[in-house]
């Protein structure tokens, strides 16, 4: 029947229509200018707010201690006859990068890393790196980042710390941030280490990489982030090309600025056209790094 | 009738959680000044008295001279300013800005208690602060002691904290939150009505705590006082001439001997 309510039906409509007039109009702003609330006496009733600037602190040194073990499939990382074996790999790296403009920054650096095996310690060697180079900002454009520095690697055993190989190279670095919210980030990069001098010869190579991340923070100490990285690595000698898969995925807790334990996976696949050198690995562990910048 | 320890368990637990919901289910209304309106899903808006209970579906207008206090069961106080209208829901734990401005007051380990204007909710387990909303304009928190949760519900991690002296200016239907800036604790309450004209707040020390912990910052030159002054509600900042002060004159200043600068 047209025009007649069902039972019931004014207080659904008082509450529904009710609430759209909800809240009362006494307090409706009107004749605002541009946004600004109309003068009235009580506009100063939450107070005056003085605007403090921050002084910038920029901390150029970073010092970061760090111990990862892990479990790893395939300990020589050989295509037949795998040993797994856990692993240890203690490092520390001291990084100075003293702020030349707000978006131009110098970096250098010493990383040394040791690496002991379980069972296969025959493996154990330890890694040393020097770098210097130069890295650039460019907020216009979405944040890149771009680095270019001289990397000097010298691999040693663990014993003496006999010269296992050392290889000079530059090192060229694009990295583009998306950050989706504050929690959410991706980033994608590439990446291309040039050796312009190695002994020995044949371990020399120039790799070429594309690599992306996805990091969420679930919460403001807890964070997750997954990997992927291809690498083509062309060596300079037997005429050897590897195209080299990394999935990687970690679980980070920041128990405090400076501490930060973390859970670590990291799958690998290498194909080669040598299929000697075909190999996959899967290591899975975990680890705690302590960072004090000042 | 045997009564077995496990059943006077059971209705200890009952008439707990019966108590607490009442408790929690009530607000009060402990101060009035001038014109103040309460309104409801069944009835007309009128006048408001102190003492007067609140419940969810209520809401609580101030006239252009009107204020009020509200005091929830924890003891979380909420003074509203003039022109400022917030409705209650959610078993008095949620309050709802629709326009104006609320200083809160939520003591340590109090239930949390949530405050909702557009997409933006501010929430807190213990601090004291200001939250102000001007129709699709701006919404401004600023924190004066404790901690306070600022995130949108409508994305997902799209949060931050707000800690004592920090100031959050944003649109009410953002979809990302901004930085926030900071802002001079000393001078905000000296010059605060919210403050001044009621009772001191039950977190007064803390506040006192947090302003000489600023005092100390900005002697460390960490904070650096800027002549960039925001005079009471809305987003205008004023250049003001005179050197900036860390001890502002306890009264509110006024207009004269500023110059106005569009933001």
């Amino acid at each position: 029947m047209q025009g007649q309510a069902p039972p019931g039906s004014a207080q659904n409509r008082a509450q529904l229509l009710g609430r759209q007039a909800y809240p009362g109009a006494s307090a409706t702003p009107s004749g605002e200018t541009e946004g600004y609330p109309v003068t009235s006496p009580n506009d100063k009733d939450i107070g005056e707010q003085q605007i403090l600037k921050r002084a910038e602190e920029y901390h150029p040194f970073t010092i970061s201690v760090y111990s990862p073990v892990y479990w790893t499939s395939n300990a020589a990382l050989v295509s037949k006859g795998e040993q797994d074996d856990v692993l240890v790999a203690p490092g520390v790296t001291f990084m100075y990068e003293p702020r030349i403009t707000n978006t131009l920054y110098a970096q250098v650096g010493v990383i040394q890393q040791f690496f002991f095996y379980d069972q296969l310690t025959e493996l154990n060697f330890a890694s040393l790196d020097v770098i210097a180079g130069l890295h650039y900002y460019l907020p216009q454009f979405h944040n890149l980042s771009l680095r270019g520095y001289y990397d000097y690697n010298r691999l040693t055993d663990t014993d003496n710390f006999d010269e296992i190989f050392v290889d000079h190279s530059i090192i060229l670095n694009a990295e583009l941030p998306f950050r989706i919210a504050r929690a959410q980030q991706f980033l994608a990069g590439i990446a291309l280490n040039l050796s312009f001098e190695g002994n020995p010869e044949s371990p020399r190579r120039n790799n070429y990489s594309l690599y992306g991340s996805y990091d969420v923070a679930l919460s403001r100490s807890f964070s997750l982030d997954a990997g992927f990285q291809l690498v083509v690595r062309d060596y300079y000698s037997d005429d050897r090309t590897d195209v080299n898969e990394i999935l990687s995925v970690s679980a980070n807790y920041r128990v405090r600025d400076w501490l930060t334990l973390s859970a670590l996976s990291s799958f690998a696949w290498n194909q080669s056209n040598h299929s000697v050198f075909d190999y996959s690995v899967a290591n899975i562990g975990g680890g705690v790094a302590l960072t004090l910048k000042f | 009738m045997k009564i077995l320890p496990r059943d006077l368990l059971i209705c200890f637990f009952l008439t707990g959680t019966c108590l607490n919901a009442a408790q929690l289910q009530e607000a009060h209304v402990t101060e009035v000044v001038k014109d103040v309106k309460l309104g409801s899903p069944q009835a007309a808006p009128r006048r408001v008295a102190v003492g007067e209970s609140l419940r969810d579906g209520d809401a609580i207008n101030t006239g252009v001279t009107g204020r009020s206090e509200l005091t929830f069961a924890d003891q979380t106080i909420a003074r509203l300013g003039a022109k400022t209208s917030i409705s209650i829901s959610d078993a008095t734990r949620t309050m709802g800005l629709g326009e104006g401005a609320v200083l809160f007051q939520i003591p340590k380990g109090a239930d949390r208690l949530k405050i909702k204007t557009g997409a933006i909710a501010v929430a807190s387990t213990g601090a004291t602060g200001i939250i102000e909303r001007h129709g699709q304009f701006y919404v401004k928190v600023l924190v004066l002691e404790g901690t306070v949760r600022c995130y949108l519900t409508n994305r997902l991690g799209e949060s931050l904290l707000l800690q004592p002296g920090q100031i959050l200016i944003t649109k009410p239907e953002v979809t990302t939150l901004p930085e926030p800036a900071d802002f001079n604790i000393a001078r905000e309450m000296k010059t605060c009505l919210l403050v001044r004209d009621f009772q001191p707040v039950a977190s007064q020390r803390r506040i006192e705590a947090e302003e000489q912990k600023q005092l100390k910052l900005i002697a460390k030159g960490t904070y650096i006082p800027s002549n960039l002054v925001i005079l009471g509600r809305g987003t205008q900042v004023t250049l003001v001439n005179e050197a900036p002060s860390t001890t502002p004159s306890p009264k509110p200043l006024t207009n004269a001997g500023y110059q106005s600068r569009s933001p």
